[in-house]
């Protein structure tokens, strides 16, 4: 797949990747449909680059972050990360692996076992792979708390004892004790208030810089991912839809959706007038998508042959751009 | 710095350039002391009167097990086993007369202090002996369930997907589950215990393998749920081994539910083995539990009235002891009911 290749070989390359779940129903559970979640996305993320992925809720963006990192068993595709296929390994090998990718999650509430403390929390990484010891391990737990912007004697509190973004500095904390290469930040932002959410991503950016990450940073904000993204992927339905640098996309959005997606995302200044774009209809359900172009129910442009034939890849703009849309619009340009 | 007003949004903050590496709200700030989790739900639950006084009445009551032990078998001060004919259906707080009985058969201090059976024993020792054995099947019994349930529900909950020939792991146990619940428990414990031998092991044993279905599905539940968390994830995603998951990160997210009912579970094994007691199916005479006194006793409730109503009032007030400490806990350790 030619979607993200990029100069030089990239950190994270997925390819097809497929998500299927299983509906089953009636006697003896059988399987009587598939939810597509994610249905052959592919896209190379460049080391220390921020790979945004933006859509709908429900359009698959978690389970694409979840699946690369083999936190649930993908149903197709591949994954290959510094070189080695993902989905090929062992459980060995997979647990070895996970020292170098690591992920923050949404809901800092959730993602923190409210029996452990701080400090156990953060340290559990070394412990899980035997890094470090006694005062080596509490040293490095008080490195990274003070890193993340906490104190030391935090070590000792139980997460309740935070608010928001105090927790998800914690799960930032952990997710950075093993070092490593690529982080995916599952909404790591949207569940914070937004001056909150600024000195997060602030960090994020911080750390970025300190410890050459590379991100795949998951969200429906837009304003957050024009801020902290290089690249950004735009997602609808299980399927790409347009993958382009960031001011590109968002100066040309290419793909009718992300034009609509663009459209209503509001805009700082209020006497900007800008034409909306809406969108008739609500997002498809993915048990039963839509033949042809997934979008093509909703889509203001949509030709005869967009309800048959699925969109091929269309690379458009300057060759180094990289910029690339799944549309018919743009086909014989 | 950085804290912004909110309405300006993150695209504001990018034009100033302004970093914010340290929280805000970190700095200098000392938060309160800090509280476990435990010690959280040890707060809560003092302050639920009638469960503290539930636990203070199973406090009396274990030492008083515990003595009962001591006092009835290893130094028999009180051995409830002495028939004194002369002294028969003495109420409570006689005075043990000279003449009739032996010096080495009298009570303590010479008074019945909860008076005597038809064979003149003395009720306050065979009480003492049967708080032990009461509280003994109560608590094994309940053990014995709470680790079939906590294994099976754990198996289910966890590796409840895994297929095994035509059916999953978790319809297997969880049909298995429901099979033991079709049994109406009581009869199929009287079943059993007709055809073994009648000791007190046994309906320890009887008793704790017929109650563990609510645990079963408790902890099922509870570990369904928790799979999905995202700290169980994280878990994962560190690289953690299975059974580091399973024992660090669910086990102890899960125990609270099951401690609340194994609390109930005790008053519930405790009353089905004072019934069979009662019926005739439980421990021999000559030992003495609180079922069998109270067997005995049914004879006599018009003349010797204390002989029904010193054990059923025993068994009345620990059972009611039991919920209620159950309730305070459940209370104390819901995490709902904790937000507030």
């Amino acid at each position: 797949m030619d979607s993200g290749v990029t100069h030089g070989t990239p950190l994270l390359e997925v390819r097809q990747l497929k998500k299927y779940f299983p509906v089953r129903g009636g006697l003896f559970s059988k399987v009587s449909a598939w939810v597509k979640a994610v249905d052959d996305v592919s896209f190379a993320i460049k080391h220390r680059e921020t790979f945004g992925l933006v859509g709908e809720s429900g359009c698959g963006k978690t389970t694409v972050g979840r699946t690369i990192l083999r936190l649930m068993e993908p149903t197709g595709g591949d994954v290959t990360f510094e070189g080695d296929n993902v989905f090929a390994m062992d459980s060995q090998t997979l647990r070895a692996t996970r020292r170098r990718m690591q992920i923050v999650f949404q809901d800092p509430y959730s993602s923190l076992n409210p029996r452990m403390t701080v400090g156990s929390i953060v340290g559990e990484p070394l412990v899980v792979h035997k890094l470090a010891k006694g005062q080596a391990r509490t040293d490095r737990v008080y490195q990274l708390l003070d890193r993340v912007g906490l104190r030391p004697d935090h070590a000792g509190r139980y997460p309740h004892e935070f608010s928001g973004g105090q927790r998800q500095r914690i799960g930032i904390a952990r997710a950075l004790a093993l070092n490593p290469k690529f982080i995916v930040c599952d909404e790591a932002v949207s569940a914070l208030d937004v001056s909150i959410q600024a000195q997060i991503i602030n960090l994020l950016k911080d750390l970025q810089e300190d410890y050459h990450l590379a991100y795949l940073f998951i969200t429906h904000d837009l304003n957050v991912v024009q801020y902290i993204a290089d690249r950004v992927a735009v997602m609808y339905l299980g399927k790409l839809a347009e993958v382009a640098p960031s001011e590109t996309l968002f100066s040309n959005p290419k793909h009718p959706y992300t034009q609509a997606l663009l459209s209503a995302n509001p805009l700082p200044d209020p006497t900007v007038q800008r034409e909306r774009i809406l969108l008739p209809g609500d997002v498809p359900t993915p048990l039963n998508p839509p033949s042809g172009c997934r979008f093509h129910t909703r889509c203001p442009q949509a030709m005869d042959h967009c309800k048959t034939i699925a969109p091929p890849l269309i690379h458009v703009g300057k060759p180094e751009d990289q910029h690339t849309v799944w549309c018919h619009l743009y086909e014989g340009r | 710095m950085g804290r912004n007003d909110g309405v300006e949004g993150a695209e504001e903050i990018v034009e100033k350039g302004a970093r914010v590496t340290r929280d805000p709200q970190t700095l200098g700030e000392e938060l309160p002391a800090s509280e476990t989790p435990w010690q959280e739900s040890l707060r809560l639950f003092k302050q639920d009167r009638l469960a503290v006084m539930g636990a203070a009445v199973l406090g009396v009551l274990l030492l008083t097990a515990i003595a009962g032990k001591a006092l009835t078998e290893w130094v028999v001060v009180f051995d409830p086993e002495v028939v004194r004919l002369p002294e028969k259906f003495l109420p409570p707080f006689s005075v043990a007369s000279t003449a009739d009985v032996p010096v080495q058969d009298r009570p303590l201090s010479g008074i019945y202090l909860l008076g005597t059976d038809e064979l003149g024993r003395d009720v306050f020792a065979r009480m003492l002996q049967g708080s032990f054995v009461s509280l003994s099947i109560g608590f094994i019994a309940v053990g014995i369930s709470v680790m079939i349930g906590i294994t099976l529900g754990g198996l289910s909950g966890f590796y409840g997907n895994v297929k095994l020939g035509v059916m999953t792991v978790d319809t297997l146990i969880m049909r298995f589950t429901d099979v033991m619940l079709c049994f109406p428990t009581f009869f199929l414990i009287l079943t059993v215990v007709a055809l073994l031998p009648p000791s007190i092991y046994n309906i320890m044993i009887v008793i704790g393998l017929t109650s563990w279905m609510g645990t079963a599905r408790f902890v099922r539940a509870e570990f369904l749920a928790l799979r999905k968390q995202d700290f169980v994830v994280a878990a994962t995603s560190i690289g953690a081994p299975e059974r580091r998951v399973i024992f660090l990160h669910m086990v102890p997210n899960a125990i609270a539910p099951v401690l609340v009912s194994a609390t109930i579970g005790v008053a519930t094994a405790i009353l089905t083995e004072s019934a069979l007691s009662f019926l005739g199916f439980g421990v021999q005479p000559p030992y003495a539990t609180w079922g069998n006194i109270l067997a005995d006793g049914k004879g006599f409730i018009f003349d010797a009235p204390w002989l029904f109503f010193i054990p059923g009032l025993a068994i009345l007030v620990v059972v009611l002891a039991f919920n209620l400490v159950g309730e305070g806990l459940r209370e104390a350790m819901n995490p709902k009911l904790r937000r507030r």
